[in-house]
């Protein structure tokens, strides 16, 4: 190796053009290359509590290159410093590492701020020389993310801006990207429209979207499960398999988000990202590589074969929280919280069945459901599994066993519970159900980073496996569409008691195909 | 919650553990891994504090292995902590004393967590091959800390020959930060191969030398090592590192406890890094992420230490050998076995013990049999004395082929009636203790390494028999390392299996070149016409592979015990 090589163009100087970067050498922590990062929307919560701690956590783990360099962009009319206090401050605030003094000392070296208005050609200058001086004064190396957490109506003219100021294009051996969260729309066609605003301004592979679920072990974790293991993959299917519950949960309201969540709900919130993504991954067949192309492909395959159930008003079931006592706690009903019209029909519980129309899948619903103030906060993947076709007991010794079951729970402590019949001591014969649980590490572990973590060191590093392409998006809104224009026309929420699990009709949902929910 | 049993066995301490598991009511937790720690007369302290901190990350069952080989009594101490006192795992701390040390894999044997995996942590006292230890050879993952030894780098050297993939060493890991934020800056633009590198730290530090073969090997540059001078002379570890490139250089400097100096090419305001060393609970959690061979550990080890893989080396550099001629074979034996008994007797005024090896054949037996008379007449204290074999042909205990069985009568019994312990005779296994070959040499080599021979063994300027003594074949064979054959490419193990050996019985086991050549005085014991023209080749340069007789030195003198008909061609 003695001539030098600069990274061609299009190609993320970690895939191995650095002698230094052995793909064998898995200790190498993948520090991030040269780069800043342009956040529009710094003042939000999510920039507050989970995207300003995140890069912080990053730089303390040392996984981001010393120079890097980020640039909020916003109204505020704030200096530098301000804008470096602000970051302090919500660092101490919300890092999940520790604060220290050091490691804030290396990421204030790069902290800019530019003020300006989406509208405003001039402040998008003022941002292009900013970016320019990071370059040179801190090595950034032309190489920069542009961080969208702003709603997505601002898309268009921000991306607009971005190209009159030329600040999409990359120079030579240096990327741009930018990063996109949730929602992608809210139904199919403001989905496309939304992507086209994007991808005129950016390459395809250039945007990513970010899930925060997919980001977390153990979402990851299903991979490895099935297909590391001969154990399961045997019985991942119609033969065994009795049907699939996938639950997310949470115990508190709608909080601050009433202006994005009212006429949102929870199937545009979570199931249409988050529910569909851990039910493809949970059906869809072995990928040919875990490259992100091949990863994709399944998820794809799977979510096209998603079929609806005939009678959406039988299969599918939509709540509204009441107020009362919760956990020891008062708490408003939905329509009482602020900025909530008194009429909202918006839902906070969503439940449907949805079948997967191929071999493997015929004739199992996967049951999904989501909500606000349920039981407890809770992410999971139930597969249930059918009862054994004989049992050479007395009907008595087996009253206690249910159904086998393996678990994959998401959040809060992430692990895997199976579920099987085994003798209680003694002399009866007599067999019930116990679980067996597995839980990797601790979440406090430097080996469990937030999921934001990883995601914006994976969008650095240009590694996209864990992002979702416009064509997943499409494919979900496609599943989700329909129901969501039944229920406006057809299907108001019904009410449920805050800390319950949800409404009688979601309970009867399930009833009508003789299953129960399970109670995570 | 903290149990002690004392005298005791393991089978009674893993019930008991399970019992206090029941009790304590954590019994489904998962396990990921055993981490045997081996700190046989270290503090354990420190260690302890870093495994409970990483089963956090890694829930592990925690087996501490102390020993006290001296000890008056042999047996088996043991503690047992569950529960708050043990973080998210559970330690047993077993205390050997005495013989029950021969066996220290059956210690641990019945506390190993069914299938999962082993890691072995010495956080002292690196073995020169921590894959043929006793309790490195159950492991799929041996760490090492060659920076917590005594000699730093010495330690690294005998690892790096000793070294079988699943080796680790913490002086790597210490760099895996460093190594991060260099492969990071590398990409600067404009990128461009470093004309060449200074690694900034003292010489002798292992990290040091492994950050300087790595962006050697990797990067094809000119690296060289720069020792710290005024008041960061004698600061451990790495310091720092600069890669020239054409457009300037970019520099990383130490400056603290935490931080580390960045300058660009252009800019060399000195940006802030925040880089703390890590802490040794760190090192070891990053050490059991992957129980996975560390290939380009590997690599860097060998780019670092190259060229020292010839067995000549271990006999290079001592005194040239010394001929001694006697009438006959008899009058040979007698003169050799006066040396060895003034030898020894010397050796016991400055040491507790004295190591003798002893060989078979015409004139060895003879030797043999003239010693008990001769030690006695140099007053030599046969309790402190310890007996070795050279080598020895794997068949039945009795079977007459064997050295051990040839001297029995003559050698080892007379000296049992003066006074040497049992456990001072290290007999050479025989197809009756129930191990196949490739077993029973380990564990002759283990019993070696583990009788304080490991580090002398593979370090030059060091010994540790005081007297070797062997016989040569007509080939010029000594122990059973023959002409040519494969066994004498092993180096890494103390002694070797020996299959297909020339020279029946086919299956022996041998000492290997280095632990052949680390003796204080050697003797090669020699008769007969017929040994005339090997021993003269033997005289001639170190040629270990033709004539291996050429190749063992002591490290005061080698002396050839010829008689007249043997030394017609010298």
């Amino acid at each position: 190796m003695t001539e030098s090589s600069a990274p061609s163009p299009g190609r993320d100087a970690s895939e191995g053009d650095n002698p230094l970067r052995d793909p064998r050498d898995r200790r190498l922590p993948l520090v991030a290359g040269p780069s800043s990062m342009v956040m529009f929307g710094v003042t939000g919560d999510l920039a507050r509590k989970k995207l300003l701690p995140a890069i912080y956590d990053l730089t303390h783990r040392g996984l981001l290159p010393p120079s890097f360099g980020l640039v909020g962009y916003g109204r505020r009319d704030w200096s530098d410093e301000d804008f470096a206090e602000y970051v302090r401050k919500n660092v101490e605030e919300f890092c999940r590492t520790g604060f220290s003094e050091s490691v804030f000392e290396q990421l204030r070296g790069g902290l800019r701020f530019v003020t300006g208005t989406f509208d405003d050609p001039e402040a998008f200058e003022r941002l292009t020389e900013v970016v320019g001086e990071l370059d040179r004064t801190r090595g950034t190396g032309g190489n920069h993310a542009f961080y969208l957490s702003i709603p997505p109506d601002a898309f268009p003219l921000v991306c607009e801006q971005l190209a009159n100021s030329g600040l999409n294009t990359p120079r030579d051996g240096s990327w741009r990207r930018v990063v996109i969260e949730k929602p992608f729309g809210h139904d199919l066609e403001s989905a496309k429209e939304l992507n086209d605003v994007v991808e005129k301004v950016f390459r395809p592979e250039d945007v990513f979207r970010i899930d925060h679920y997919l980001g977390k072990e153990t979402v990851q974790n299903i991979l490895a499960l099935r297909f590391a293991n001969q154990l399961y993959e045997p019985i991942w299917n119609a033969n065994y398999v009795d049907h699939v519950q996938i639950t997310m949960a949470e115990d508190i309201g709608i909080g601050s988000r009433a202006g994005y969540y009212d006429g949102i709900g929870t199937a545009r919130d979570v199931i249409q990202n988050h529910l569909l993504q851990l039910m493809a991954l949970t059906a869809m067949e072995e990928p040919v590589s875990f490259r992100a192309s091949d990863l994709r492909a399944e998820k794809e395959k799977v979510l096209a074969a998603i079929e609806l159930p005939e009678d959406l008003s039988l299969h599918t079931a939509r709540g509204q929280y009441v107020g009362g006592w919760q956990g020891g706690e008062e708490v408003r009903p939905y329509l009482e919280e602020d900025g909530i019209p008194a009429d909202s029909t918006t839902e906070t519980f969503a439940a449907m069945r949805l079948d997967v129309a191929n071999r493997r899948w015929a004739g199992v619903p996967f049951y999904l459901r989501a909500g606000k103030r349920l039981g407890r906060r809770v992410t999971e993947i139930a597969v249930v599994f059918k009862r054994a076709p004989f049992l050479p007991f007395r009907s008595t010794d087996t009253a206690d066993l249910g159904q086998n079951a393996i678990v994959i729970r998401v959040q809060p402590d992430e692990g895997v519970t199976i579920r099987f019949g085994s003798k209680v001591p003694g002399t009866q014969m007599e067999v019930r159900d116990v679980t067996m649980d597995f839980a990797y590490g601790m979440n406090f572990t430097e080996e469990s980073p937030e999921a934001y973590e990883r995601l914006i060191l994976d969008m650095l590093l240009g590694d996209p496996p864990l992002f979702p392409r416009q064509k997943e998006v499409e494919l979900s809104w496609q599943v989700l569409d329909p129901i969501t224009a039944y229920w406006a026309e057809n299907l108001d929420p019904a009410p449920y008691r805050p800390g319950t699990w949800g409404p009688d009709t979601a309970h009867e949902m399930l009833a009508r195909d003789g299953r129960t929910w399970r109670r995570p | 919650m903290i149990t002690t049993l004392t005298d005791t066995t393991a089978s009674a301490l893993a019930k008991k553990m399970n019992e206090m598991r029941e009790t304590f009511g954590a019994t489904t937790l998962g396990r990921v891994l055993t981490l045997i720690i081996v700190a046989t007369g270290d503090d354990i302290d420190e260690p302890l504090k870093a495994a409970v901190q990483a089963s956090h990350e890694h829930p592990a069952r925690v087996i501490v292995v102390d020993a006290e080989p001296d000890a008056e009594e042999s047996g088996l101490d043991g503690e047992i902590r569950v529960g708050r006192d043990a973080g998210a795992g559970e330690i047993i701390i077993l205390r050997a004393r005495g013989e029950s040390m021969s066996a220290l894999d059956t210690l641990v044997m019945p506390m190993l967590l069914p299938d999962a995996p082993i890691v072995t942590w010495w956080p002292e006292h690196a073995p020169s091959s921590p894959a043929h230890d006793v309790l490195g050879t159950m492991a799929q993952r041996r760490i090492t800390d060659a920076a917590a030894c005594s000699e730093p780098l010495a330690t690294l050297k005998r690892l790096r020959r000793g070294y079988v993939s699943g080796d680790s060493d913490l002086a790597w890991s210490r760099l895996t930060n460093w190594r991060g934020l260099v492969a990071s800056l590398y990409e600067i633009p404009p990128v461009a191969t470093p004309t060449s590198v200074e690694v900034m730290g003292a010489e002798g530090d292992p990290s040091v030398v492994l950050m300087a073969a790595w962006l050697q090997s990797a990067l094809g540059s000119e690296v060289s090592i720069e020792a710290p001078t005024g008041d960061e002379a004698g600061r451990p570890g790495l310091l720092g590192v600069r890669l020239h490139r054409p457009d300037g250089v970019i520099g990383l400097h130490r400056n603290g406890e935490d931080t580390v100096e960045l300058t660009l090419p252009g800019d060399d305001s000195g940006q802030h890094v925040t880089m703390p060393q890590r802490s040794l609970y760190e090192l070891l959690a990053e050490e059991l992420r992957r129980l996975d061979p560390d290939q380009v550990y590997s690599e860097v080890l060998t780019h670092a230490f190259s060229g020292i893989d010839d067995a000549a080396t271990y006999a290079t550099g001592k005194p040239e050998p010394t001929d001694v001629v006697g009438a006959d074979a008899q009058a040979v034996a007698a003169t050799a076995a006066a040396d060895a008994a003034r030898e020894l007797a010397a050796a016991l005024e400055e040491r507790p013990a004295a190591h003798l090896v002893v060989t078979g054949g015409s004139v060895g037996t003879a030797a043999a049999a003239a010693l008990p008379a001769a030690l006695a007449e140099a007053g030599v204290d046969v309790s402190r004395l310890h007996l070795w074999w050279g080598d020895e042909r794997f068949v039945g205990a009795d079977d007459a082929d064997r050295n051990e069985v040839q001297v029995r009568k003559s050698l080892v019994e007379p000296l049992t009636a003066a006074g040497l312990p049992a456990r001072n005779l290290h007999v050479m296994p025989s197809t009756a203790d129930g191990m196949s070959l490739a077993d029973a040499a380990a564990w002759y080599g283990q019993q070696l390494d583990a009788a304080g021979g490991d580090a002398p063994f593979r370090t030059r300027g060091e010994a540790f028999f005081d007297v070797l003594w062997l016989g040569m074949g007509p080939d010029g064979h000594v122990a059973s390392l023959f002409p040519e054959h494969p066994a004498q490419r092993t180096f890494g193990v103390s002694a070797v299996a020996v299959e297909d050996s020339p020279k029946p019985p086919p299956e022996r086991i041998s000492l290997t070149w280095p632990v052949l050549n680390s003796a204080r005085h050697v003797g090669l014991l020699v008769a007969g016409a017929e040994k005339a023209e090997a021993a003269a080749n033997g005289h001639r340069e170190i040629d270990p592979w033709s004539v291996p007789a050429s190749s063992v030195r002591g490290l005061e003198s080698t002396t050839w015990y010829l008689d007249e008909a043997a030394a017609q061609q010298s």
